[in-house]
């Protein structure tokens, strides 16, 4: 222990924020959930994770999964046929889609990210803050 | 958590309509309902208490934050190979959650009209009502980053680092907004003191409670999982 009065001064502060911050986390807390609590919780969280596997399976643009995959096949295949044997740019400047190159971003923006996994998932953070708003 | 049955088997119903002919695929879903039943269960006291202590003190709205974020964790649990990476990345979606509950919260208040959708169904905490109101008033009194890494670090007790990692922020500016926070904070409640301390207002409630079982780990000890 350093016997430096500056040290014990510091220390001392550190135990006296100690403590305060024990009085805080004390009182600024929750009640924790008994077991009725934790099973409504838990129903709750079911019941939701219910309703959003229920929307996914009604959703109108499900169908759009399978349509865009084989578009992105004849796409590629397309592509492909188009591509020179020579390396360096196709003769009438198009991208190729068969070389390989093509980014996550570029399938999102030729798929419109309909091949999302979840729907929702690729929606902005922000709609579920405004669907609270103006849904509910 | 009834790990066995329950949310293990609603995220099972959840996992996709085309699921379940692979017998692998399948095998996967299940590691994944329990990984997910499992994840609630260690998680949901401390998630619920952060979203609390984040929204300033309203059981209804940390709920529905805190269910919020379960829910993108279902979504992505796949993603995640360990658990410890899920939890980080967890309490970063429900701290940014929280935020957003805020700032519609606010959005609301302002229009007029909407009432508080967020019902509380629990009851309130213990201790003085009056002492809570105004621990909920200087701690609206922070700015949000400052808020944020006071709860996380002294009253979570997350460390600097998974704090910062928390935030996307570096260490030096958590470690500046924890000292600018709890400066604030002890300047506005400063009376907030130990009980022989004689102070008039002091909170009834034991400091034995914050070493109670489900109390959140001090500052200087790593958060349970």
């Amino acid at each position: 222990v350093s016997e430096n009065p500056r040290h014990l001064d510091a220390a001392r502060a550190a135990d006296d924020d100690v403590r305060w911050t024990e009085r805080l986390d004390a009182v600024w807390r929750p009640e924790p959930l008994d077991a009725a609590g934790r099973a409504r919780f838990d129903a709750r969280l079911r019941e939701r994770l219910d309703g959003a596997a229920d929307r996914r399976r009604r959703s109108p643009l499900r169908w759009l999964a399978p349509v865009a995959t084989a578009a992105a096949v004849a796409l590629a295949v397309w592509g492909g046929a188009r591509t020179p044997t020579q390396d360096g740019p196709l003769a009438d400047g198009g991208v190729s889609l068969a070389d390989g190159g093509v980014t996550d971003w570029e399938w999102d923006l030729l798929l419109g990210g309909a091949l999302a996994e979840d729907d929702a998932a690729a929606l902005p953070e922000e709609y579920d803050a405004i669907a609270s708003v103006f849904l509910e | 958590m009834d790990a066995g049955g329950g949310l293990a088997e609603v995220a099972a119903r959840g996992a996709g309509p085309d699921a379940g002919v692979d017998a692998r695929e399948a095998t996967g879903e299940a590691d994944l309902e329990r990984r997910f039943a499992a994840f609630v269960g260690s998680h949901r006291e401390r998630a619920r208490r952060l979203a609390w202590r984040l929204v300033g003190g309203d059981a209804g709205a940390a709920e529905d934050v805190a269910q919020d974020a379960f829910l993108r964790a279902w979504r992505s649990l796949d993603r995640f190979r360990g658990e410890a990476s899920l939890s980080t990345w967890f309490y970063r979606i429900l701290v940014r959650q929280a935020a957003n509950h805020r700032r519609w919260r606010g959005v609301r208040e302002r229009m007029g009209g909407w009432g508080n959708p967020d019902a509380a169904g629990d009851p309130p905490p213990r201790g003085d009502p009056g002492l809570r109101e105004r621990i909920g008033r200087a701690m609206e009194s922070l700015t949000r980053r400052q808020r944020e890494v006071f709860v996380l670090v002294h009253l979570e007790g997350f460390t600097v680092r998974e704090t910062a990692m928390l935030l996307g922020r570096p260490e030096g500016t958590v470690k500046s907004h924890l000292h600018r926070a709890l400066a604030r904070l002890r300047r506005d409640l400063s009376d907030l003191r130990e009980p022989d301390g004689g102070v008039a207002g002091a909170p009834d409630v034991e400091p034995a409670a914050a070493g109670a079982p489900g109390a959140a780990p001090r500052a200087h000890e790593e958060p349970k999982p």
